[in-house]
């Protein structure tokens, strides 16, 4: 972690990747919300983590686009939980945006010289 | 955040869920309860910036507009609304807590409105007459009653009472209405009325000149009689009636409603004789007096102690007062009705201890929706009013469905009441009692309420709860809290228990008590026979032998006799007695009940001969005057010689030297709770007396014996009506109305305030067994056998209760004093109840622990382990 700048992670480059990060996540299975920080956080090696303050506002928001839905499950012996699933427009969306960031990817590697010779 | 309240709820309720699962995962990863628990709120430190940005993405409720000049009243009105709608959210998402909360609600809410309704018909509502405040009973200590010149000399003496008034009680054979009946009426001065404020609804009040002897015989009718036998016809006023077979003229009908004399249905003048008026030892006016304005009831005694002095009107009477008409009415009942008012608080007091328990559990488990709510920006106050609203709306809902229990509750009561019980009426709801039931619910909604409101808002954000469980809530200090609560409702169930034992055990020992005679299949009556027809004592000695003949010769019917009194009836006539030959009368001269009874009379009702004989046919009218004594009397009177042969008069009208003859056993008269008094009996021959019981013991129990009755003495007099027919047995069950009617209550209030609390106890030991899974698991791991995790969860169930126990029985001890007056031969400490009492609750408790116990015992510690 030692060579990332943890502001410009933060203000820049996380807002634009936000809404991917989750959408991927509820592609298998629907997820709760504690459930998504826990695996983003696994999964980036701790490079990257949500807050409550930015992880809720951002699975509303993509709820309100419709692009995945909430339903609270109940299993026995717990409490119910809010669970997030992706809608078929979601998939679109996330099947767009995979593309788009492969692309731009790609064409900042090429720049900066990070693109395997 | 403004936001509609479902949308809201469901936030806080996600965002509490994630905070649970960030403090169970930082404790399985190792961290201390303490630490997990900061780093938990941590999640939540950017609270502004949460609610900013939840504020961006949601729709937000429109608040209402702020006009100019408009207060801030009515956005507090708005965010009550929204209170009120979140409230309903919560409670309608918790149905088995709010149905149990409702329920327990409505028995208390119910049991105390139903309850004082019944004070407020007897002890609160004001006399229905104009400033019923300056209204008095003259007492006359000693005697109760006042002689006609005691009403005179007061009467023109007195400068306390703007009015007085009297009455006798008098009873008429009434013909010239539907049917002929036996009326209870009074005889009443023209003066009466016009105390107590009361004007005829048809015709006009008595006169004056309608009083002396040979005045007209005029009649007012009361409000039911005129129904009831004049069809409410208006036009009554002028009829003719006929009053024990002579005419009376109906000049008015009273108002409805409560009258006074209380359950008198026919008013005539009260023509005081030559004799009456002087007469010093004849007992029977009842006086009222409405004070003038200005004057106090110790300036009005002061003057009356002038009029009539202590020992001057004869040795039993002891001074005279004025006493508040309404206290006269009831201070008898008041000690009962207070007793049952407390005694209902007691369980309105548990009710709301268990649903202050329950919600304090509830609030444990909303622990984490709270702490969302503080850092999105609710304020501490927003946080304790909420849940105040949401008591309070439980208490609504228990209040509706608490009038609907009352209204029950009522019926039962009236089906119960001993109509012993003055002024009572129909008991009912009225504003008064409405009102009482909007009060009683909106303090029990802020006394179970607010415990938990404020324990709940002390949360979290400070981290100064040291809290030693696997989720954010519960914890040593509500655990302590909850134990209390317990502790409290098993000392006040103590207290009732202990007390509806005491009146249980007292009503047992009263029905135990020997009365003297036997009751078994003894039927009984009254007929009066009325002036002009049975004006001689021949007269009316020839109807008694017809009647006794008759009865005896009906099937079925074995055996008869005749009295002036009987046992737990109406009417004990007392005399001073005089002895010896000596005929002065002094203060505190010896006295007696008088009875006229005819032969057979103490075989009939098995009261037994202890010495010298009882009368026989030959004891007439010609014969010389003899009398029978009880034992009683022989004992206080004559307690070192033999009565027999000793002389004795009785001071009445028709007084003679007579010798005693026999002394018999003595009876339980009026009151099963009261010691037998002396009694003196006599020949019927030698007084026949104008008013008969008969009693008419059958072979069996017979249906129908009361019409036969009916058909004996209507086969001798056609117009003689019969009344007051029952058994003895039913005259007896009559009797023990009161005792039987609070020792009823008190015994379903302390069954009532027993089963809330095995209720509350169960609660927290099911939920302190809940939050003790893992310790339990341990426990178990480390070879706890089965018998010992039963034996400490009971231990903990028994230990609450213990505490409580010992609380409650120095709380009965001090408090049962006040039930001494109520009691019979049972002490207000009496130790088999005080036994009885934690037995009983001990038992109980174990019940309700078992369950959560063998839960407990069978706790899995792999899964317990394994837990959160």
């Amino acid at each position: 972690m030692t060579n990332i700048d943890q502001r410009m992670l933060d203000r820049e480059l996380k807002k634009g990747s936000a809404e991917l990060l989750i959408l991927s996540l509820v592609e298998d299975r629907p997820r709760h919300g504690y459930d998504l920080k826990r695996l983003i956080e696994a999964r980036s090696g701790g490079v990257l983590r949500f807050n409550v303050a930015s992880l809720y506002p951002l699975l509303y928001r993509l709820e309100k686009r419709g692009w995945i839905k909430g339903r609270w499950v109940e299993k026995t012996g717990q409490r119910r939980r809010r669970c997030y699933g992706l809608t078929p427009e979601g998939r679109k969306v996330l099947a767009s945006q995979r593309s788009t960031w492969q692309a731009f990817v790609a064409a900042i590697n090429r720049i900066t010289g990070l693109e395997s010779a | 955040m403004r936001l509609e309240p479902a949308r809201e709820a469901a936030i806080v309720e996600e965002l509490a869920e994630h905070l649970d699962d960030c403090y169970a995962e930082l404790l399985a990863g190792g961290a201390t309860a303490d630490e997990a628990y900061r780093a938990a709120l941590a999640e939540l430190s950017g609270g502004e910036a949460l609610a900013r940005g939840l504020r961006r993405v949601e729709r937000q409720a429109v608040p209402e507009p702020v006009v100019a000049g408009a207060n801030r009243r009515t956005s507090v009105v708005a965010d009550l609304w929204q209170d009120l709608r979140y409230g309903a959210r919560v409670l309608a998402k918790q149905p088995g807590l709010s149905l149990t909360a409702v329920l327990m609600l409505a028995l208390g809410i119910g049991a105390t409105t139903a309850i004082f309704s019944v004070v407020n018909a007897v002890l609160l509502r004001p006399l229905p007459f104009p400033e019923p405040e300056n209204l008095m009973l003259v007492e006359a200590k000693g005697v109760g009653n006042f002689a006609a010149p005691d009403f005179r000399d007061l009467a023109a003496q007195n400068r306390s009472f703007a009015r007085l008034g009297a009455y006798a009680n008098a009873t008429f054979n009434l013909s010239g209405g539907s049917e002929p009946e036996r009326i209870n009426g009074a005889r009443i001065s023209a003066s009466l009325l016009p105390t107590l404020g009361v004007q005829p609804l048809y015709g006009r009040n008595l006169t004056p000149e309608e009083e002396p002897e040979g005045g007209d015989r005029v009649v007012l009718l009361g409000h039911g009689l005129w129904q009831r036998q004049f069809g409410a016809d208006a036009g009554v006023v002028g009829r003719t009636v006929r009053l024990d077979g002579q005419s009376f003229t109906v000049i008015g009908v009273l108002p409805p409603g409560d009258n006074l004399p209380a359950d008198k249905e026919l008013f005539v003048p009260l023509t005081l004789s030559a004799f009456d008026l002087n007469n010093y030892q004849g007992f029977f006016l009842t006086l009222v007096a409405r004070l003038k304005s200005g004057v106090t009831r110790a300036q009005a005694n002061a003057e009356l102690a002038t009029i009539i002095k202590p020992g001057e009107r004869g040795p039993r009477f002891g001074g005279v007062r004025v006493i508040g008409l309404q206290e006269a009415l009831v201070g008898d009942v008041r000690p009962m009705m207070l007793m049952l008012m407390g005694a209902v608080g007691f369980v309105m007091l548990i009710a709301c201890a268990n649903l202050a328990n329950l919600l304090l559990a509830a609030a444990a488990r909303r622990q984490q929706e709270i702490i969302v709510r503080l850092s999105l920006g609710a304020n501490r106050g927003r946080v304790v009013r909420q849940f105040l609203t949401e008591s309070l709306l439980l208490a609504s809902l228990g209040g509706s469905a608490g009038l609907l229990v009352a209204w029950w509750g009522m019926a039962l009561i009236n089906a119960l009441l001993p109509s012993a019980i003055p002024r009572i009426g129909v008991v009912g709801v009225d504003v008064r009692v409405l009102g009482f039931t909007l009060a009683l619910t909106v303090a029990a909604g802020l006394l179970f309420g607010t415990l938990p409101a404020l324990r709940a808002s002390q949360t979290a954000l400070t981290g100064a709860l040291k809290e030693g469980s696997r989720t954010l809530g519960g914890g040593p200090g509500r655990q302590r809290m909850r134990a209390t609560l317990v502790v409290s409702q098993v000392a006040l169930t103590v207290v009732l228990l202990t007390g509806a034992g005491l009146l249980i055990r007292s009503f047992v020992r009263l029905q135990q008590t020997p009365l003297g005679f036997r009751p078994e299949r003894l039927l009984t009556a009254r007929i009066t026979l009325p002036r002009p027809a049975y004006a001689t004592p021949q007269q009316r000695q020839s109807f008694t032998r017809r009647l006794l003949e008759e009865m005896r010769g009906q099937p079925g019917m074995q055996e008869a006799a005749l009295t002036s009194s009987l046992p737990f009836a109406a009417g004990n006539p007392g005399f001073v007695i005089l002895m010896n030959g000596r005929e002065e009368v002094r203060p505190g001269m010896p006295t007696a009940n008088f009875r006229s009874v005819t032969p057979d009379y103490f075989r009939v009702l098995g009261i037994p001969l202890r010495r010298g004989r009882e009368f026989s046919g030959a004891d007439d009218e010609r014969a010389p005057m003899v009398a029978v004594i009880n034992e009683t009397m022989a004992r206080r009177y004559w307690p070192d010689t033999d009565p027999i042969g000793q002389r004795i008069k009785e001071t009445s009208n028709t007084a003679a030297w007579r010798e005693i003859v026999g002394v018999v056993g003595s009876v339980r008269h009026r009151d099963r709770g009261e010691e037998p008094r002396p009694e003196m009996f006599v020949p019927w021959s030698q007084s026949p007396a104008p008013t008969l019981n008969l009693a008419v013991r059958t072979q069996a129990e017979l249906a129908g014996a009361g019409a036969t009755l009916r058909r004996a003495v209507t086969a001798i007099d056609a117009n003689l009506p019969v009344f007051e027919v029952s058994t003895m047995d039913e005259r007896l069950f009559e009797s023990v109305a009161q005792p039987r009617f609070r020792t009823a209550l008190l015994g379903v209030f302390a069954a009532l305030a027993l089963v809330m609390s095995v209720v509350g106890l169960y609660a927290v030991v099911a939920f302190s067994v809940a939050q003790r899974t893992h310790e339990l698991g341990i426990r178990v791991a480390l070879g706890a056998q089965r018998r010992d995790v039963i034996g400490l969860v009971l231990g903990q169930g028994l230990k609450l209760v213990g505490i409580g126990i010992v609380i409650g029985l120095g709380g009965a001890w001090a408090l049962t004093r006040v039930l001494t007056t109520l009691l019979y031969e049972v002490k207000p400490t009496d130790h088999l109840t005080f036994l009885a009492v934690p037995v009983l609750l001990v038992a109980v408790s174990i019940l309700a622990c078992w369950l959560p116990a063998r839960r407990a015992a069978g706790v899995d510690p792999i899964t317990a382990l394994r837990y959160e």
